[in-house]
């Protein structure tokens, strides 16, 4: 039988005490209706005080969030054009035009290319340099801030820079370390499955560093007292990750999936670059989305279509990611 | 009494202080001219004009601003609708042309339009003319004349004293020219028809390269609309004549620099381009032995593109008699010469004496004597909204074909061209321009 110290039966009976008093005060609390005639157990001035806070967060998210994306379904169902006097409802013409358009096609499945190679690599990759950085390797801050560098450069020089690194023949750093290693040339830039495939590693390139990071801080966050219970246990090291590290940081990995898929889903800097330039270019196969909608809101003026377009880019984006939290959420259920 | 008069006294001293604090600075004040240009040589052309006109009119300021192409295209679409453009704008014709369609820009004014009248080619001034009103919708500045570049060195090294006349004869010059690794992968194109690239200017490049010779255009009017002009044989023998040069003789490769980078490079033998070019070659590759010809000739056409650049002001100005004043004299004589020596652009003027730039520019003679003859057809753009749309449209179907050498089957090309012309048809229509 378990003793009580005579301060824990003090302690006990002052909460009781507590307990009692403010259940009275509930009791004698005075009723307000609010504005659904309901009773309403916040005073006046409380609701006041909710509102004066809430109305400026509401309004504001109503603004740049809702009432744009209310306004884009809107013109979407027009043939609203910046220079075009007269704007009709044109119903769901623009999004069956879509339907018919080949290059929006491809653009299409080259965005689902995009997050189908970029996702899984920045997450795995991520993870495991992140994994190996948590090992207490030497000079770990010098490798943290190597891997975050190309996520803080801007995406204009750095696209400019890879597109030197593939310029074909002799020109371009990786076809001369190619040849030098007495290997052919690639046609890094004129076959579009490549040039769609090195696009892609600009991006991953470029983001990879964020990811290592993140995962890198959830990884920290891990009591190491797990770890250690679970080498006392016998585990090996993959179990302890496996088992241990990895459901621990779930958290942030969705959070690293849903931002690697909304990222690779809108990327658009890196191919406006490679595909521009009259010197060398990959062409329009290499178009995705954002691309589109792009042209066809600014460089066409056909405002009408490309909302149409940014709303498809929108929805699907959404819609990904609801599944992503789906099938991640279950499994932690 | 006297209180009372002094407080008046001193409050009208107060009065006229504060009201000559706001007129004389007022009068006083500069007009002041905002330009927007999407050429880095123009802006630097147009900064030293600038310069220039401000000694010769001290209430006058100039400000030229410098905007990457598709920036300049974004700002515009942004700011001229909201009518916070600029005093001026030096840019293409149809990138400006949707905007006087829908009113948003000034024509030119009488007597600026009536001079350049006297003072432009009539084929140019006839070009940019709204035919729906019959006014001179921007003033044309400088001109887009292509013409083919080409290495002398390397036309000396393949034994040819003569230039190409036709395309067909081009083409075997070419063969000559194209020098190939141990791999077979061209080092050397014979001729750079430049394959890829952004927006509409690769189906510019083809425009004049090959649609030109065989007399066909990117649209044909019918009545007053349009209709996709190259949905026939002699489109498909355009774009045959490519596919040939890239699979077939194999001159150019789409794995090799092209434009004017490449001809600097000295890895092409021939390209056609605009004046700029010799600039270009003047600061970059100043070693590249070169000249110029016109165009070739070929079976049913001579001739090429000659699309105007102008200067157009916006509505929203409130300088527009400044504005038209500083634009016209950016097209006197000596701002001509300058004009070709400093940016290389060709001045849209044929009837000054360049005897100057020619001591800069030895190859600038061919471009002026094409622009002065009768018998080179030049092509402007045609004035409409969905121009742009279209050549766009039809460059991505290029760059995608370029690469087919399935394509060689008359069959599978005549596929290519057909959905193409559908395309550009598609276009029309919805811009209410397709003609039945």
């Amino acid at each position: 039988m378990r003793l009580v110290s005579l301060s824990d039966q003090r302690k006990f009976l002052s909460l009781k005490i507590d307990m009692k008093r403010n259940t009275n005060s509930i009791v004698k609390k005075k009723f307000y209706y609010n504005w659904l005639g309901r009773p309403n157990s916040l005073k006046r001035s409380q609701v006041l005080f909710i509102l004066t806070v809430f109305i400026p967060l509401i309004a504001l998210f109503l603004i740049i969030r809702i009432i744009p994306i209310v306004t884009v379904f809107g013109i979407s169902l027009t043939n609203l054009h910046l220079i075009r006097p007269v704007t009709k409802f044109v119903g769901i013409r623009n999004f069956v035009h879509l339907l018919g358009d080949e290059q929006f096609i491809s653009s299409f499945f080259n965005s689902v290319e995009y997050v189908v190679v970029a996702v899984p690599l920045e997450i795995v990759l991520g993870l495991t340099f992140a994994l190996m950085l948590n090992r207490k390797v030497k000079f770990e801050s010098l490798y943290e801030t190597l891997y975050f560098i190309p996520y803080i450069l801007p995406m204009v020089p750095v696209a400019i820079i890879w597109k030197w690194f593939y310029t074909p023949g002799s020109f371009g750093l990786a076809n001369y370390l190619l040849g030098s290693l007495g290997l052919p040339y690639v046609p890094w830039m004129s076959n579009p499955k490549i040039a769609l495939l090195i696009t892609i590693g600009i991006h991953v390139w470029k983001n990879l560093g964020y990811f290592v990071i993140i995962f890198l801080v959830g990884l920290k966050n891990v009591p190491n007292n797990l770890r250690e219970a679970s080498k006392i246990d016998g585990a090996t090291n993959w179990q302890t990750i496996r088992l241990i590290e990895l459901p621990l940081i779930k958290p942030i990995i969705l959070y690293g999936v849903v931002m690697a898929t909304v990222w690779s889903w809108s990327a658009f800097t890196e191919v406006y670059i490679m595909t521009q330039g009259t010197d060398i270019s990959t062409g329009a196969e290499i178009q995705v989305l954002v691309y589109r909608l792009y042209q066809e809101a600014f460089v066409f003026h056909n405002m009408g279509r490309g909302c149409a377009v940014s709303l498809v880019v929108f929805l699907i984006s959404l819609g990904i990611v609801l599944l992503e939290f789906k099938i991640l959420r279950w499994k932690e259920r | 009494m006297y209180k009372k008069s002094f407080v008046y006294l001193v409050m009208t001293g107060i009065l006229t202080v504060c009201l000559v604090g706001i007129i004389s600075p007022l009068a006083m004040s500069k007009v002041r001219i905002s330009m927007w240009t999407a050429f880095p040589e123009m802006f630097e052309f147009e900064k030293s004009a600038g310069r220039r006109y401000e000694k010769l009119h001290p209430n006058v300021e100039i400000e030229v601003t410098l905007f990457p192409q598709r920036a300049l295209d974004e700002k515009a679409a942004a700011a001229l609708p909201a009518g916070e453009g600029p005093d001026l704008i030096d840019f293409h014709k149809i990138g400006v042309y949707p905007y006087h369609a829908a009113g948003l820009m000034d024509v030119v004014p009488s007597d600026v339009a009536e001079w350049a009248r006297e003072n432009l080619p009539a084929f140019v001034f006839n070009a940019n003319v709204d035919p729906r009103t019959n006014r001179l919708i921007i003033l044309p500045l400088y001109i887009n004349v292509e013409c083919m570049y080409y290495n002398k060195d390397y036309f000396k090294e393949a034994g040819f004293t003569t230039l190409p006349e036709d395309i067909y004869e081009q083409m075997m010059y070419a063969e000559k020219l194209v020098k190939y690794d141990t791999a077979g992968n061209v080092t050397r194109a014979g001729l750079d028809l430049r394959l890829s690239g952004g927006a509409s200017g690769t189906a510019q490049k083809f425009w004049t390269q090959a649609m030109c010779p065989y007399g066909v255009r990117p649209i044909d009017p019918v009545g007053d609309k349009w209709r996709a002009g190259y949905d026939n044989e002699w489109g498909q023998k355009a774009l045959k004549y490519y596919l040939d040069a890239v699979h077939k003789y194999k001159v150019e490769s789409l794995d090799i620099k092209s434009d004017a980078e490449g001809f600097g490079l000295g890895i092409t033998s021939m390209f056609q381009r605009e004046s700029w070019v010799m600039a270009y070659l003047r600061d970059h590759a100043p070693e590249i032995n070169y000249s110029a010809f016109p165009m070739p000739k070929g079976p049913r056409s001579w001739g090429g593109g000659g699309t105007t650049i102008g200067l157009s002001v916006p509505k929203s100005s409130v300088h527009k008699k400044e504005t038209w004043a500083f634009a016209k004299w950016l097209l006197n004589d000596e701002n001509s010469v300058r004009l070709f020596c400093e940016a290389g652009w060709q001045p849209i003027r044929g009837n000054v004496d360049y005897s100057e730039v020619y001591k800069v520019f030895p190859a600038a003679r061919v471009f002026v004597e094409v622009l002065n003859t009768p018998e080179f057809k030049l092509f402007d753009y045609e004035l409409m909204p969905a121009i742009d749309e279209i050549h766009t449209r039809i460059a991505e179907r290029l760059m995608v074909a370029f690469k087919k050498p399935e394509l060689l089957d008359p069959e599978k090309l005549a596929k290519v061209i057909d959905d193409m012309a559908n395309e550009t048809n598609r276009i029309l229509a919805d811009y209410d321009l397709l003609a039945k």
